[in-house]
């Protein structure tokens, strides 16, 4: 009896073993996919079959001056909308953790409002919004849009870490005679500094991905995941497999080297 | 400065007024916007007018587009049952029999994110496609129909919606999980020996609890998304926090939806 138990126990956690690889594998073939197909070498325009092995993406990279300009227009927008929405992000979820007002309750579940409203409703009501006050699409219109999508995920991001945080910090700092100024730069700052890099990181990639709202709002712009969409009729080039592929390493290298950091300085600590 | 040192009052509002500046403008007022417009009638030629006499824009919409609403909802159980099948084995594993590698494959769980949402979706169909690896050999074999395909069916769909939102089930599904002490289901199980209850019985009993306690509550769910944020925010590698960000999000939402319900 208790044998039969030990093999139905061992048989159910290799069948969970097996079913996570499995899972795992789900995950990850559509990237490796998309990697894979960064070194194909297609007959024809769409990159979709296996032909044969080349490195000719990869050295051709900036042929196509749409896709480069895509790329450049992507990651200028995201670098605004990140530095517009991860400081006044930071500011909102600083007076709604910190500080006891009225409406409070209101105005946090306001702010999570956009996260539970689809995003073709956000992108549709914009555009009308624009087309109705006659602001001319562009990147202007993208960065209002990216902006106002990604407030609330850095306000989320930030109220959870400064929950954390240890007030007497900056008690001691002030009963050490430093100014409000000097304690926020010197004490807060630098403490809520890795929950600025996370939402920062967060949106920046929500903003180099957005596709819905994006093709609303974007005018004649085109974005990288814009260009992809108008694309994929006639084929996608293979060095959109290799630009995103870029991208992946490049953010895993970046993540990395973060965590590396982070480990050797708990390190340090005694 | 010295107007914010005469009415510390004043403080929160100066700290919220970017933020509610941008979101009432691009957020509330298109929204309301959206709504009135709901209420138009008319062309683009001859121009639109307000009249709430115009409710029978909805009844309209309702009957007009039926068929695209009950796929949508069809679609979205279909998928939303099949991210919890791959889901919750996954989070049970990386929970409780990962070991070392724990945060290793929580990373392999974010990883789609840091590829573009459209080619990874553009991946599924090099992967479906007519002779894709999975088909070309099948049809060489003669196991399927040399017209079948995966393509554009409602499978293909589904299949695609499903993988885009597995890791937003993994992640909170994973947080609850990790947060159930696994001593105390052994206790239970000692306890309940000594008292003469078949041991099988206990585990298995307490296992279920934990399991829909950590589904169907959404405050424990909450609870124990933020405090892993909290104790997360010296220690943790950026990525999880994004992450578990992800997930208190999911939470929020959640959150959010009973709050509007209870209304």
């Amino acid at each position: 009896m208790s044998i039969l138990r030990k093999i139905a126990a061992v048989a159910a956690s290799r069948f969970l073993t097996i079913y996570a690889s499995l899972a795992l594998l789900y995950l990850l073939l559509p990237i490796l996919t998309v990697a894979l197909f960064s070194f194909n070498d297609p007959i024809g325009r769409s990159n979709y079959s296996w032909a044969s092995f080349t490195f000719d993406n990869w050295l051709t990279l900036f042929r196509d001056p749409t896709l480069v300009s895509a790329v450049g227009i992507s990651l200028r927008i995201a670098l605004v909308s990140t530095i517009i929405a991860t400081t006044i992000g930071t500011l909102m979820a600083m007076a709604l953790v910190r500080y006891q007002f009225r409406f409070r309750k209101a105005i946090d579940l306001f702010v999570f409002l956009p996260l539970a409203t689809p995003e073709i409703v956000l992108g549709a009501s914009l555009l009308t919004l624009f087309v109705t006050l006659r602001i001319p699409l562009g990147e202007i219109t993208l960065i209002l849009a990216h902006v106002m999508f990604n407030v609330s995920y850095v306000v989320v991001t930030m109220k959870a870490r400064l929950a954390g945080f240890d007030m007497r910090l900056e008690e001691a700092a002030a009963d050490l005679g430093a100014t409000p100024w000097q304690t926020f730069w010197r004490v807060t700052f630098p403490l809520i500094l890795p929950g600025i890099a996370a939402s920062a990181v967060l949106a920046f990639g929500l903003s180099l991905d957005d596709f819905v709202i994006t093709r609303f709002n974007a005018g004649q712009v085109q974005t990288f995941p814009v260009y992809i969409y108008l694309k994929v009729q006639k084929g996608i080039p293979p060095q959109v497999n290799a630009f995103a592929t870029l991208f992946f390493v490049v953010t895993v290298s970046l993540v990395a080297i973060g965590a590396l950091l982070q480990r050797r300085r708990a390190n340090l600590k005694p | 400065m010295g107007m914010i040192r005469r009415h510390p009052a004043l403080v929160p509002l100066l700290l919220l007024f970017p933020g509610l500046v941008w979101l009432v403008s691009f957020y509330l007022a298109p929204n309301i916007q959206m709504f009135a417009s709901s209420f138009w009638s008319g062309t683009l030629e001859s121009g639109f007018s307000f009249s709430f006499s115009n409710w029978t824009n909805y009844t309209d919409a309702l009957g007009k587009y039926q068929q695209q609403y009950a796929r949508s909802i069809q679609y979205g159980f279909a998928a939303t049952l099949i991210c919890f099948a791959i889901a919750f084995p996954l989070a049970y594993f990386i929970a409780f029999k990962a070991g070392r590698a724990r945060s290793a494959l929580l990373f392999l769980v974010v990883a789609p994110f840091f590829t573009s949402y459209l080619l990874r979706t553009i991946g599924w169909r090099t992967i479906l496609g007519d002779d894709s690896i999975i088909l070309g050999p099948l049809k060489a074999a003669g196991f399927v129909d040399p017209a079948a395909r995966f393509l554009d069916t409602p499978f293909a769909v589904i299949a695609g919606i499903a993988y885009n939102f597995v890791p937003f089930m993994i992640l909170p599904i994973y947080v609850s999980l990790e947060k159930i002490d696994r001593s105390s289901w052994r206790r239970r199980k000692i306890s309940m020996r000594a008292a003469g209850v078949p041991s099988v019985a206990s585990p298995s009993r307490s296992r279920c609890l934990a399991f829909s306690r950590a589904l169907s509550s959404p405050s424990s769910l909450r609870l124990a998304t933020s405090s892993t944020l909290n104790c997360s925010a010296i220690q943790t590698p950026p990525w999880l926090a994004t992450s578990s960000s992800a997930s208190s999000l999911l939470t929020e939402i959640t959150q959010l939806r009973r709050h509007s319900a209870s209304c």
